[in-house]
């Protein structure tokens, strides 16, 4: 993929998940914060939908700014400032460690989808 | 005076002798007047002839004596002693993040590789006029602040970035040479140079850390220039991908 | 690095060798590279390093921009006149009339000249620049990039050898010429300075672009690595050298540094005062004042300091007025020259003079060659071409500088006859030239000299040796030669001739040895000064860069002509100049003033 989209992606998902925030926290501010209003808040078809689609783009930064700290640190040669033992293993240890982090965001992903539309 | 002597504290290393490179501790007079960094190291020479160093112009436009000095790289030929001495004491290393060679003698092959991935070197492939290629002074302008690098990479061998990833991040002497030519009137190859740094290494592993500014010798500005790719490379994203057949 | 026998060294076959990656060898190897020969450029630094990077003012050359009348012959005049009239004029008519094709080249492959409003390629004022041969006045020739034009030109170089896939050996040191039995160079030996692995690299031509050798006097603008190399190993294989004793002291040297700081500064306005704040070249050279030939303005300064109107608590040298031209002109036109004056003299020159003083600055002698780069050998009053050795740049004397060079023309020289040799030796080796192997002795013999250092166990200290060797190069053959100082001088010479056969290397590891790379270029330094000494000595008039107090007077009659130095009898014979340009009528020689 190209540097630019990926660039984009984070600035953008950023200041749409910065927006999300604002938006919710400006109607509990404006709004008697209760049980019923907070719930009928997510009754709502868009802010499910948005909330959703918020929560996707969180993992996605996310993402994108731990595959950046993996393939900086998490190499043969980074690690090999450490130890050659280590250097060794870059590649596996940075598979491993992609790999926790899609499982937590699959899992982050479903109980939010679980909870917001079930 | 108290303090007469100064203390400098130099990292050596001679792969043929010592397992570990070692930092040694040389006690010498305090020159009378203010010296150059180099002139100081030239001053230790005399005493212990196998300290090994690169130095060619001696009036900082070269670029070959490039290194770290107390905690910042420099160069030392144009760094008075005055300006980095703390507590009466000098520490010299060689530039970080690429493999020392001997003593402050590090192997630049990975940064001058980079240099030459981004064909430096104007491409325009119009038949040349039997005169000059006319460029205004305003053209022109646009070069400065770019075309005044020396190559010492102070800059690249600050960047973390290009610690870690000195394969496959150009860093910033590099790039700014590649802006130097994106920046040319004269040269035609825009799109090109756009498409062979679009990957998500060559340019926006650069997350604006600054320190290849706040180190430039010559008072350059990669992060500037980087900046400038970036905004070019967004405004020709569409004409990119086109033509990459995406 | 004990004991290298031919049997164990690598050889490294090539049609074309250049020792040396300055402004001349990429130019020469740019040209190699694109014909497909097998060539290589051996480095002692990375190219980018060398030399050439310090040049400032410019490149000087007729390509009418600054005044559309221009005309190269104007140009070749100027240089006749400045040379003292021993440059060759068939040489400096191929520099002149040749330089706008060689700088149009420049342009094209990317050099970022400043420019006129128009768009065309800035020319500046230098010293010994005239119209209409002398008689129209001051004219702008030079051609630059702010005042950092060797840097932006050596840098293009280097970028247009990447581009053309030219091959490099980088921190690699040429150690000595490689000769057969014919005499006929057949390579180098050389090593890695990373590495400490001794190679043959044998080639069927090759070039030494190895540049000047100002570090033979203690106070000089020359980088460190100026040590002329290649020069010291052709005296050292027996061949000439020509006008060793044409030395050029820079007017504006900073004190006390040594760095250069441009005549392109009194081109474009600014002045030299003495200490009473005398515009004092008013009164040497009343018609172009500091715009006059290097030489006269380095007498001038010198003979200020000497009547005791120099400047400062020991009235020892002048001051360089530029504040008048405002903080404008300066950061736009002589950026390079504030940064250095701040750094090297502590003087914004915005407002307050810089101190300056005349400093070693070029090498006008050199291996003798011809236009095509071809260097050759005298004997008995003939020139014979030496097959398969080429020079070019400082390290060779073609000769278009002759007794003074002129600001600006060693830019335009790197860059044409680099060019020159490089079509040359593609013309010759496509055509089936070439040399014949040398023999296993033959290489022995090479190898001697860095056996002999490697195997010393005691001796003397290089470092030291090079001060007494600069030192009394200052002293004796400086700014004023007078005949008994030379002869003083000269013995001491003698003195040192057994320190420098005899050094002692402490350090003999392999990697990065910059000891004994430092070693080696003292005795090239030392072959260089000797030449220097004796042809001084021998030259028994004032011409050019060459003053004697004892002859103060140019002497046509016996002396206009070139010295040429052997270095196997240490006698200097005389060689007829060229006085048959080609397509213009010779200028015949005549009083030289400004």
């Amino acid at each position: 993929m190209k540097g630019s989209i990926i660039w984009n992606i984070q600035r953008y998902s950023s200041l749409i998940v910065l927006s999300y925030i604002f938006y919710v926290v400006t109607f509990v501010l404006r709004n008697e914060l209760n049980f019923f209003s907070w719930s009928n808040f997510f009754l709502s078809f868009e802010i499910r939908f948005i909330t959703t689609l918020v929560f996707l783009l969180i993992v996605t930064h996310a993402f994108i700014g731990l595959w950046t700290v993996g393939t900086d640190y998490l190499t043969n040669r980074t690690l090999g400032f450490l130890s050659k033992n280590l250097a060794r293993r870059a590649d596996f240890l940075r598979y491993v460690f992609f790999s926790a982090f899609c499982l937590l965001g699959f899992v982050y992903l479903t109980a939010i989808f679980y909870i917001i539309w079930l | 005076m108290f303090d007469k002597k100064l203390q400098v504290s130099l990292y050596r290393y001679n792969p043929e002798e010592d397992k570990f490179p070692y930092m040694k501790n040389y006690t010498i007079n305090k020159p009378e007047k203010d010296i150059m960094v180099l002139d100081l190291l030239h001053l230790l020479k005399e005493e212990d002839q196998s300290i090994s160093y690169r130095r060619s112009c001696r009036e900082g436009v070269c670029g070959s004596d490039g290194m770290n000095i107390n905690g910042k790289n420099g160069l030392a030929c144009i760094t008075p002693i005055s300006s980095v001495v703390k507590r009466n004491k000098i520490e010299l290393r060689p530039l970080p993040g690429l493999p020392v060679i001997r003593d402050l003698v590090v192997d630049m092959t990975e940064f001058y590789a980079q240099y030459e991935k981004i064909k430096p070197f104007l491409q325009n492939e119009t038949t040349a006029p039997e005169q000059e290629r006319l460029q205004s002074p305003e053209e022109r302008d646009k070069l400065d602040g770019l075309y005044e690098c020396i190559l010492c990479a102070c800059c690249s061998t600050s960047c973390p970035s290009f610690w870690w990833n000195p394969d496959k991040f150009v860093g910033p002497a590099a790039l700014l040479q590649a802006y130097r030519f994106l920046a040319d009137s004269r040269d035609l190859k825009t799109k090109e140079r756009l498409e062979a740094l679009s990957d998500p290494f060559s340019v926006y592993r650069c997350h604006g850390i600054m320190n290849c500014v706040s180190v430039c010798p010559k008072g350059l500005n990669p992060n500037k220039a980087i900046g400038e790719i970036k905004s070019m490379l967004h405004k020709n994203k569409k004409d990119i991908i086109v033509s990459d057949g995406v | 690095m004990n004991n290298i026998f031919t049997n164990n060294i690598k050889k490294i076959e090539f049609d074309a060798l250049i020792i040396g990656g300055g402004g001349s060898g990429m130019r020469a190897s740019l040209e190699l590279a694109k014909s497909g020969l097998k060539t290589a450029v051996v480095s002692k630094v990375f190219p980018t390093r060398s030399h050439t990077v310090s040049a400032q003012g410019g490149i000087t050359c007729a390509i009418a921009s600054a005044d559309p009348n221009d005309d190269w012959r104007w140009h070749m005049y100027d240089t006749v006149k400045g040379a003292d009239f021993i440059g060759d004029q068939d040489a400096i008519e191929y520099l002149c009339s040749e330089g706008p094709k060689a700088v149009f080249e420049l342009e094209h492959m990317g050099l970022p000249f400043s420019r006129f409003e128009n768009g065309r390629i800035y020319q500046r004022p230098f010293g010994g620049q005239s119209k209409d041969f002398g008689k129209g006045g001051q004219a702008a020739r030079t051609c630059a990039a702010a005042d950092r034009t060797g840097h932006a030109l050596l840098h293009t170089l280097y970028q247009n050898n990447v581009k053309e896939g030219a091959n490099f050996l980088n921190e690699w040191f040429a150690v000595d010429l490689v000769k057969n039995s014919k005499d006929e160079v057949t390579g180098v030996i050389a090593f890695s300075i990373e590495n400490g692995e001794v190679a043959y690299l044998k080639a069927q031509a090759t070039v030494l672009a190895t540049g000047g050798a100002g570090r033979i006097y203690a106070s000089t603008t020359n980088a460190l690595i100026n040590t002329g190399d290649g020069l010291a190993m052709a005296l050292r294989a027996g061949f000439p050298a020509q006008d060793m004793e044409m030395w050029q002291f820079h007017p504006t040297g900073i004190y006390g540094a040594g760095s250069l700081v441009t005549e392109g500064c009194r081109g474009e306005g600014g002045f030299l005062i003495n200490k009473d704040g005398e515009r004092f070249m008013e009164r040497y050279a009343p018609n172009v004042k500091d715009l006059a030939g290097r030489d006269v303005v380095a007498r001038s300064m010198v003979l200020e300091i000497l009547e005791g109107r120099g400047c400062g608590e020991n009235s020892d040298h002048i001051y360089l007025k530029l504040d008048h031209l405002g903080a404008e002109v300066l950061n736009s036109k002589l950026p390079g020259i504030c940064e250095l004056s701040k750094t090297f003299a502590h003087v914004d020159p915005i407002y307050e003079p810089i101190p300056v003083v005349p400093t070693c600055h070029y090498m006008m002698g050199g291996t003798p060659t011809n236009v095509s780069g071809q260097a050759f050998n005298r004997v008995d009053n003939q020139d014979y071409l030496i097959p398969g050795l080429f020079s070019a740049g400082e390290a060779a004397c073609v000769s278009v500088h002759g007794a003074n060079r002129l600001g600006g023309n060693s830019l335009l020289d790197l860059v044409v006859f680099g060019r020159a040799t490089g079509k040359h030796i593609q013309g010759e080796l496509k055509s089936g030239g070439g040399v014949e192997s040398a023999s296993k002795s033959d290489i022995d013999s090479s190898l001697e000299r860095l056996n002999k250092l490697n195997e010393s166990s005691e001796g003397f200290d290089p470092a030291e040796v090079k001060k007494e060797l600069q030192e009394c190069m200052q002293n004796y053959f400086g700014v004023f030669r007078r005949g008994e100082y030379m002869k003083k001088g000269l013995d001491k010479l003698n003195e040192l001739r057994e320190k420098v056969d005899n050094l002692h290397l402490k350090d003999k590891s392999d990697a990065f040895n910059t000891n004994r790379v430092e070693a080696i270029e003292l005795q090239n330094l030392f072959e260089v000064a000797e030449s220097t000494a004796i042809s001084a000595y021998r030259r028994t008039e004032s011409r050019g860069a060459h003053a004697r107090d004892d002859y103060p007077d140019r002497d046509d009659d016996n002396w206009l002509c070139h010295s040429i130095y052997d270095p196997i009898s240490k006698e200097v014979s005389k060689r007829e100049v060229n006085f048959e340009p080609q397509k213009v009528e010779a200028f015949p020689p005549k009083i030289r003033t400004y």
